[in-house]
C-alpha cells in the first residue's frame, strides 16, 4: 500500500467541486482511499484517520488544499495525482444555451467554431476582410467558398496556392454559386443527383446550366465554383484543375463540364490538356467563343465545345444519356412565340411579328447579359451595355440606355451600397418602367433567377413591374413585348411553375433558356436567320 | 493523384457573413455553424495588418505566459497599515496622489478637485478650502498618479502623506501595494467632499481605526486576501461594486485578533461597527490585492497583457505589461446605469477611479456572473450579468485558477486582458462602477456600467507594433 | 459579376437592414422627407400600406401598381408580401440619409435613389365643358362596382338606406348655390366622419367633391370660397389621416387613380374615363368608389348648376 500527501498553499476551491473530485478519485482503479479538500480541521481529521501524520498536514490551514491518496501502486498514485491536477486546472464547464455545441448556435468568430477539418467555410463578408477570414478557414482545414468580391488578385493567388498545398479547395473570390455534395452554396439551385460534374467560373452561368440540366431530367455530382478569375494567367486555373481532378476521381461523375469566360491561352492549354488526359468525356463552354471548335492532341474528341450555356448543358446531358441533344426551344417554337406575340399585338410590325422598337434588357446575372449580347452580335445586332467588351458599345452613362441596350444591374455601379438584384429584384423596377416609358422601346427583357439564397418571390416582384409597363404601353398605344428568362429548377424553393405563371399572367413571354430568349429577340428584331 | 483532402466535404458548413446563406444551407440539410461576423479591429486595416503580424508569435505567447504566471502565482496578503509618507515609495513632501493617469489641476473634474482641496486642508497646508484651492492652482502641490507609486485609490483616489494606508504584500514576488482605508458612503473625500465632517472622520480613521486594525493585522500574521476574494465570488460579490460578502469575511477573520489588541473595548467596538456599517470596506483591500498581483505581471517585455486600467474623471488610461511606464490615454466616458432618486444623467461625472484595477485582474465586471444581485444596482438583467462575463472570455488570455464563477460551472473568471484580442474583437473591457456627482462633495449618485475608450487600446497596439513588430 | 454584401454590416447607409426595398415612384412631397426638412414617424402599418406622418402631414408607401400621388410613393414588393412582416411599428422614427435612403425601422430601408418622379396630370389640364358621354362612362363604371358603400344610394336612384345620404348630398349642392352656411355646415356635419372604411365613406365623397371642385376652380382662376372654408371647419370631426387627405383634395391633389379618373373625365375620352374609374374603384373596399361618386357629383352639378364655380 502506498500513501501520498500533497499540500497546495493558498489555493481556494469550492467545497462542492472538491467533494465531487474526491469521489471521482476514490473510484479510480487501484485507489483505496482519497481525500481532496481544503485543510479545514474536519478534513485534517479525516486525513489523519486515513493514516497521514505529516508535519505538512499539521501546518496546513483552511486556505490550503490537501490531496491525500492511498493506492496499491506508486504508479496509480501518479495517475490519480494527474487526474486531480487536470480537474483543478480545467473546471467542469457544463455548456448551456448559446454555449452549446449544437450547430445552430451562433458564434462571434471562426476561431470559436467547434468544427474539425473536412467542412466548408462559406464566406460572404466584405471583400476587404474576406481574404483574412479565408486564410483562417484554410488554417482550420476547411475548404473555402468565397462569395465576397473585391479581393485582390494577389490575395486570390496566395489563397489558392495555400489551398493547393494543403489539399483544400478555394472556390472564389467572387464565387456566386456552387453545389457540393448536394448542398448549394451561395445562390444555388436544387438539382437532383446525376452524372454530370461541373467546374464553373460564373455563378449565373452555372445556374443557367443547372436549370437546363434539370429540365432535361439529368442531375449533377458536384458543381464546383472557381470565381471569375481562376483562368487568368496570374491564377493559372488552380481551382479549375483541382476541381477537374476531383471530378476525374469521383466515380459518380460520368461527364465533365467547364464553364468560363475565354481563358488566357496558356491556361487554356492546361485545362484542355487536363480534360483530354482524363478518362471521361467533357463539354467546355468558353462564353463568347464559338462552339464546335475542335480539340487538339491525343485526347481530342473527348472534349466538346459549346457556344452557349444551353448548348453546353444539352451536350453534357446527351453525353450522359439524357435529352435529345438538341435545342431546348426548336426554331419552330420560337417562331410560334413570335406569331403569338403578333396576334396579341396587332400593332407590332404590321402583323409580321417584327417590332420596330429597341431592345432594353435588364439583367441580374452578368453572364446572361453577356451571353445575350454575344448571341445578338452573331445575328448582326449590336447591343450597347455598361459591360460591353467593345469600347464603342460601352454606354457613356450606365443610367442612360441607347438604341439596343442590355444592362448588367449586378455590376458594381448599381450594387455599391445596395443589395444585388438577385436578392432584391425590385431594385430593377424603376429602371424597367423608365425603359417602358421610352417610346422607342419595343422589347423589354429581364432575367429572374431562382434558387437558395435568392429572393423568395422574384417573379412576383417583377410581375408587378410587367403589369405596370403593359399599362404604360397600352396608354401610349404602343406594342411592347416583355420577355422573362426564368433560371431555376423544379426543386427550387420559390416554385418554378408558380414563378413562371406569375410572369405569364402579367403578360410576359417566359422562357427557361437565356439563349432561346436571345434568339427570340433576334427574330423579333427582324434577323430571321439564326445559327449557332 | 489525390490532390484534394477530405473530399467530399462533411455536411458541416461555417457561415461567415450573410445570414441568408446560413438559412438556405440549413434548409438544404447542412449543419451550419453561423458566425455573427463583424469586421475585426473595428474595420481599421492598419490595425488588422498589425494583428496579423503579431498573431501566433511564439515570443509574445511566451511573454504572456510568463506575465500570467506571475499574476497567478501572486499571493496578496494584508500585512499591515502604515502612514502613507512612510511606506509608499517615492511619496513625500507636498505631494498628493490621485486616481487615473497623470493630470494637471486645470483639467481635473469636480470630484477630484474637491478631494484635492480636502486633502490640502486635512494636511494643514491651508487653513480653508479657498486657500487650498489657491495652493493647488499655483502649483505648490505636486500631483502624481497612485499607480506610479504601487498604490490605488477608489474614485478621486486622493492619498495625502499623513493618511494611513493598507500595506499588501505579494508573498511570492515580494512586491507591495497600498491603498487608503475606505471611508464609507455619503459625503466622503473620495467623492470630492471636504466638509469638517469629512475631515473629522479622516482624523478618526487615522487616530483610532488605523492603529486598532494595524495591531489586529499584526497579530493575525497577515490576512490572505486572495482566498477571501475567491470565497466572496461564491457569495455574490464581484469585489468592485459589491463587497458585502468580502467585508463580512474580512471582519470574521480580523475580529478575534482585534479583541487581543489591548485597545479600549469601546474603540474596538467602534472599529467593528465602522467596518460593519460599510459594505464597501473591502473594496480598499480588493483593489490593492488586484494591484499587487498585476504589478507582478507588469514589465514583461513583449507581453500584451493589460496591467492597469484607470481613470481620473477626465481621462482613461491603460498600461501594458510589455510597454513599460507609458500610459495610453483617451477621454473617460459617462457611466450608463441607474441613478439614485433625485439624480439624473447630467449630474454624473465622467468615469473616475482606480477601482477598474479589479476588472484588470479578472474581477469586477469580468466576474459579474458571480454577482448577479448586482444588476439591481447597476441596471440590466441577470442574463446581462452572465453575458458580460462570458463576453470577457473573448478578450482575455485565460480562465482564472483561483477566482471562479459558480453559475458558469465554476469556470475561472476571464483573466489577463490581451491587448491584441481587445483590438481584434472590438470588445472593450466591461467595468462595473459607481458614479460620482460632477460637483465636488455631493458623493455617489448612482452606479452602472462603463468601458474604456477605444483609443487607449488602439494607441497601445500601435506603440506595441512600433516596439516589437 | 459583383455582389456587395455590405448591407449585413452596420457601416453602410442601409446597414443591418433585413429588407432593402426599391422605391419605384415617389410624389414631390417625399422631398421633405428625403432632405430631412421634416421629421416623420411611422403613423400606421397595414399589410399593403405604410403611413408616415410628421404630426400634420402624411406620406404613404404602397406596393408598385397600387398607384402614386403627390404624397404617395410606390415600392417594389412581391404580391404575397405584407408590410406587417417588416418589423415596423407606429411611432418608429423615420430616418433619412444622403437624400436617398429612408430607414423606416431597424429592419427596413427604402432606396429612393432610382425612384421615378411622380407628376400630376391635373397640373396642366384644360377644363372645358363636362361632357355627358364621359359622365355616363364614369357613372356606369361606378354602378357596376360592387363596393358596399352607404353612398351608393346617391347614384343608383334607389332610396332605401341611402335616403338620408341623398338628402345630405343634395344639401351640399343646394346650400352652396344658396350660400346657406348653416345648411352646408349641417350637411357636412352629417357626412364627415361617417361610414365604413379606413377613411370614412362620407370623407371620401367629400374628398371627391373637393378634388373636382378645386381643379375646375383653379382652371378658371377662382380662389377658395365658402365651401372650402366650411369643409376645413368640419374636418375636426374625422381622424387625422382622413382629414389630411380631404385637405389635400381641397388643394387639388389626391391619389393617382382619383386624379387620373378626373383627368380623363375632363380631358380624355369616354373609354379612358371608364378605365380610370375602374382603377379608382379598386382602392380599398369603398374609398375609391366613394371618391368616384364625389367626382361624379361635382362634375354633374357643375354641368347642371355651375356648382363648382359658385360659392
Amino acid at each position: 500500500m502506498f500513501e501520498r500527501l500533497t499540500v497546495k498553499k493558498d489555493a481556494y476551491y469550492d467545497s462542492v467541486v472538491l467533494m465531487r473530485l474526491t469521489q471521482e478519485v476514490q473510484r479510480l482503479a487501484g485507489i483505496t482511499d482519497a481525500l481532496v479538500g481544503m485543510a479545514t480541521d474536519l478534513n485534517k481529521d479525516s486525513a489523519r484517520a486515513m493514516g497521514f501524520a505529516d508535519p505538512e498536514l499539521e501546518e496546513a490551514g483552511p486556505n490550503d488544499l490537501i490531496v491525500a491518496l492511498v493506492g496499491e501502486e506508486e504508479k496509480i498514485l501518479d495517475e490519480a495525482g494527474k487526474v486531480v491536477a487536470a480537474r483543478l486546472e480545467s473546471r467542469p464547464r457544463p455548456r448551456t444555451g448559446a454555449e452549446s455545441t449544437r450547430p445552430e448556435a451562433v458564434y462571434s468568430s471562426l476561431s470559436e467554431v467547434p468544427i474539425g477539418g473536412g467542412g466548408v467555410a462559406a464566406i460572404s463578408v466584405p471583400g476587404t476582410y474576406a481574404a483574412r477570414e479565408a486564410r483562417a478557414a484554410l488554417r482550420r482545414g476547411l475548404h473555402v467558398f468565397l462569395f465576397s468580391d473585391n479581393v485582390s488578385l494577389e490575395d486570390e493567388r496566395v489563397l489558392k496556392e495555400t489551398g493547393r498545398r494543403e489539399g483544400l479547395l478555394v472556390m472564389g473570390p467572387d464565387c456566386g454559386t456552387a453545389v457540393i455534395g448536394g448542398i448549394g452554396l451561395g445562390f444555388a439551385n436544387k438539382v437532383r443527383p446525376g452524372r454530370i460534374g461541373i467546374v464553373a467560373a460564373s455563378g449565373t452561368g452555372l445556374q443557367q446550366a443547372l436549370a437546363v440540366i434539370d429540365r432535361l431530367g439529368e442531375g449533377i455530382t458536384h458543381a464546383i465554383g472557381t470565381g471569375g478569375r481562376d483562368l487568368r494567367r496570374e491564377i493559372g486555373a488552380i481551382t479549375t484543375l483541382m476541381g477537374l481532378d476531383i471530378l476525374e476521381q469521383d466515380e459518380a461523375t460520368a461527364v465533365k463540364m467547364v464553364i468560363s469566360k475565354p481563358p488566357h491561352e496558356e491556361v487554356r492549354r492546361r485545362v484542355i490538356a487536363a480534360l483530354e488526359g482524363g478518362s471521361k468525356p467533357s463539354v467546355v463552354c468558353f462564353m463568347g467563343e464559338e462552339g464546335g471548335m475542335p480539340g487538339a492532341g491525343a485526347g481530342a474528341g473527348k472534349v466538346r465545345f459549346a457556344g452557349d450555356l444551353e448548348e453546353a448543358a444539352v451536350v453534357a446531358c446527351s453525353l450522359a444519356g439524357a435529352g435529345a441533344g438538341r435545342e431546348l426551344y426548336p426554331q419552330e417554337e420560337i417562331e410560334a412565340i413570335v406569331r403569338g406575340v403578333a396576334a396579341r399585338m396587332p400593332g407590332a410590325g404590321g402583323g409580321t411579328g417584327r417590332v420596330g422598337g429597341h431592345l432594353r434588357g435588364l439583367y441580374g446575372g452578368g453572364t446572361l447579359c453577356e451571353e445575350t449580347m454575344t448571341v445578338l452580335a452573331r445575328s448582326g445586332i449590336e447591343v450597347y451595355s455598361n459591360v460591353a467588351w467593345r469600347p464603342e458599345l460601352l454606354l457613356e452613362d450606365p443610367e442612360m440606355s441607347h438604341a439596343h441596350t442590355c444592362i448588367d444591374m449586378g455590376d458594381d455601379y448599381f450594387t455599391r451600397g445596395r443589395p444585388h438584384p438577385m436578392l432584391e429584384p425590385g431594385l430593377r423596377a424603376p429602371r424597367y418602367l423608365r425603359e417602358a416609358r421610352d417610346p422607342d422601346v419595343g422589347i423589354l427583357l429581364f432575367d429572374v433567377v431562382l434558387g437558395y439564397g435568392c429572393h423568395p418571390d422574384p417573379a412576383g416582384v417583377m410581375a408587378e413591374a410587367v403589369r405596370e409597363a403593359a399599362e404604360i404601353a397600352r396608354r401610349g398605344g404602343r406594342a411592347l413585348v416583355q420577355i422573362a428568362v426564368v433560371v431555376g429548377t423544379s426543386g427550387d424553393p420559390q416554385g418554378l411553375a408558380g414563378q413562371e405563371k406569375a410572369l405569364r399572367d402579367a403578360g410576359a413571354v417566359v422562357l427557361s433558356s437565356n439563349y432561346a430568349a436571345a434568339r427570340l429577340v433576334a427574330l423579333l428584331l427582324g434577323s430571321g436567320r439564326f445559327s449557332r | 493523384m489525390a490532390t484534394v483532402k477530405n473530399w467530399p466535404p462533411t455536411g458541416a458548413v461555417v457561415n461567415l457573413g450573410s445570414s441568408v446563406f446560413a438559412r438556405s444551407m440549413r434548409d438544404q440539410g447542412a449543419s451550419v455553424y453561423e458566425v455573427l461576423w463583424e469586421p475585426p479591429a473595428r474595420g481599421k486595416l492598419e490595425l488588422i495588418e498589425i494583428l496579423d503580424v503579431l498573431a501566433g508569435r511564439e515570443d509574445i505567447e511566451e511573454a504572456n505566459r510568463l506575465a500570467l504566471e506571475r499574476y497567478s502565482s501572486a499571493q496578496p496578503v494584508l500585512v499591515g497599515i502604515g502612514r502613507a509618507r512612510d511606506v509608499i515609495p517615492g511619496f513625500g513632501g507636498k505631494m498628493l496622489l490621485h486616481a487615473g493617469p497623470p493630470i494637471t489641476w486645470d483639467r481635473m473634474s469636480g470630484p477630484l478637485k474637491g478631494a484635492i482641496v480636502g486633502a490640502i486642508v486635512y494636511e494643514g497646508w491651508a487653513a480653508s478650502p479657498e486657500d487650498a484651492e489657491g495652493i493647488a492652482v499655483e502649483g505648490d502641490v505636486e500631483f502624481s498618479p497612485c499607480h506610479e507609486h504601487s498604490a490605488v485609490g477608489p474614485m478621486a483616489g486622493v492619498v495625502s502623506p499623513s493618511m494611513p494606508v493598507f500595506i499588501i504584500e505579494n508573498r511570492t514576488a515580494g512586491n507591495r501595494s497600498y491603498c487608503t482605508l475606505n471611508e464609507g458612503l455619503g459625503k466622503v473625500l473620495r467623492y470630492g467632499a471636504y466638509s469638517s465632517e469629512v475631515l473629522d472622520r479622516l482624523r478618526w480613521m487615522a487616530d483610532v481605526l488605523a492603529p486598532v486594525l494595524a495591531k489586529g493585522i499584526e497579530l493575525s500574521g497577515g490576512i490572505d486576501l486572495k482566498s477571501i476574494i475567491a470565497q466572496a465570488l461564491h457569495m455574490g460579490d464581484e469585489v468592485h461594486n459589491r463587497n458585502r460578502a468580502a467585508t463580512s469575511l474580512f471582519i470574521r477573520t480580523v475580529a478575534p485578533y482585534l479583541l487581543d489588541t489591548g485597545f479600549p473595548l469601546a474603540n474596538i467596538r467602534r472599529v467593528l461597527e465602522f467596518m460593519n456599517g460599510n459594505d464597501h470596506f473591502f473594496l480598499n483591500l480588493s483593489m490593492p490585492a488586484a494591484k499587487a498581483m498585476l504589478e507582478a505581471a507588469h514589465g514583461v517585455p513583449k507581453s500584451t497583457m493589460v496591467t492597469v486600467m484607470s481613470r481620473n474623471g477626465t481621462d482613461f488610461g491603460i498600461k501594458v505589461s510589455g510597454l513599460g511606464a507609458e500610459w495610453f490615454v483617451g477621454p473617460a466616458e459617462k457611466v450608463k446605469g441607474l441613478y439614485f432618486p433625485g439624480f439624473r444623467d447630467e449630474d454624473a461625472n465622467p468615469d473616475i477611479g482606480d477601482s477598474s484595477i479589479t476588472e484588470t485582474a479578472g474581477l469586477g465586471g469580468f466576474a459579474m456572473a458571480a454577482a448577479i444581485p448586482i444588476v439591481q444596482f447597476v441596471g440590466g438583467t441577470p442574463d446581462d450579468a452572465l453575458g458580460f462575463s462570458r463576453k470577457m472570455y473573448r478578450i482575455t488570455m485565460t480562465e482564472n485558477r483561483f477566482f471562479s464563477i459558480p453559475v458558469l460551472g465554476f469556470r475561472g473568471t476571464p483573466t489577463g486582458i490581451d491587448l491584441r484580442k481587445v483590438v481584434e474583437t472590438g470588445i472593450l473591457p466591461q467595468i462595473n462602477t459607481g458614479v460620482a456627482h460632477k460637483d465636488p462633495g455631493i458623493g455617489q449618485v448612482g452606479a452602472g456600467l462603463v468601458t474604456p475608450p477605444w483609443e487607449c487600446f488602439e494607441k497601445a497596439l500601435l506603440a506595441f507594433a512600433g516596439r516589437y513588430a | 459579376m459583383s455582389y456587395v454584401m455590405e448591407r449585413a454590416m452596420d457601416r453602410s447607409p442601409a446597414g443591418g437592414a433585413q429588407r432593402y426595398l426599391g422605391a419605384v415612384q415617389a410624389g414631390p412631397r417625399f422631398c421633405d422627407l428625403l432632405s430631412g426638412v421634416r421629421r416623420y414617424l411611422v403613423h400606421s402599418v397595414f399589410a399593403r400600406a405604410i403611413n408616415l406622418w410628421d404630426g400634420q402631414e402624411f406620406l404613404t408607401l404602397l406596393p408598385l401598381s397600387r398607384g402614386c400621388g403627390a404624397t404617395w410613393a410606390t415600392v417594389a414588393v412581391a404580391p404575397g408580401e405584407s408590410f406587417l412582416d417588416f418589423g415596423l411599428a407606429p411611432g418608429l422614427e423615420v430616418e433619412a440619409r444622403s437624400g436617398r435612403w429612408v430607414r423606416l425601422g431597424p429592419e427596413v430601408v427604402v432606396d429612393f435613389g432610382s425612384a421615378l418622379a411622380w407628376e400630376s396630370k391635373l397640373a396642366a389640364v384644360a377644363v372645358g365643358d363636362v361632357r355627358e358621354t364621359h359622365l355616363r362612362a364614369l357613372l356606369d363604371t361606378l354602378l357596376r362596382a360592387p363596393a358596399p358603400s352607404p353612398i351608393r344610394g346617391a347614384i343608383d336612384g334607389n332610396g332605401g338606406p341611402g335616403r338620408g345620404i341623398v338628402a345630405l348630398l343634395d344639401g351640399l349642392r343646394a346650400s352652396v348655390q344658396a350660400a346657406d352656411g348653416a345648411r352646408l355646415g349641417a350637411a357636412l356635419g352629417g357626412l364627415v366622419g361617417f361610414g365604413p372604411g379606413l377613411t370614412p365613406s362620407g370623407d371620401d365623397v367629400v374628398a371627391g367633391l373637393c378634388l373636382a371642385r378645386a381643379v375646375m376652380r383653379k382652371a378658371c382662376g377662382k380662389p377658395d370660397g365658402f365651401w372650402e372654408d366650411a369643409v376645413r371647419e368640419a374636418l375636426g370631426r374625422t381622424h387625422a389621416l382622413s382629414g389630411f387627405l380631404v385637405r389635400e383634395a381641397l388643394g387639388g391633389r389626391s391619389h393617382e387613380f382619383a386624379e387620373d379618373a378626373l383627368y380623363h373625365l375632363l380631358a380624355g375620352g369616354p373609354r379612358e374615363t371608364a378605365h380610370g374609374a375602374t382603377r379608382l374603384v379598386s382602392i380599398g373596399a369603398t374609398s375609391g368608389f366613394d371618391m368616384g361618386v364625389g367626382i361624379y357629383l361635382a362634375a354633374e352639378w357643375q354641368r347642371r348648376y355651375a356648382w363648382c364655380s359658385s360659392g
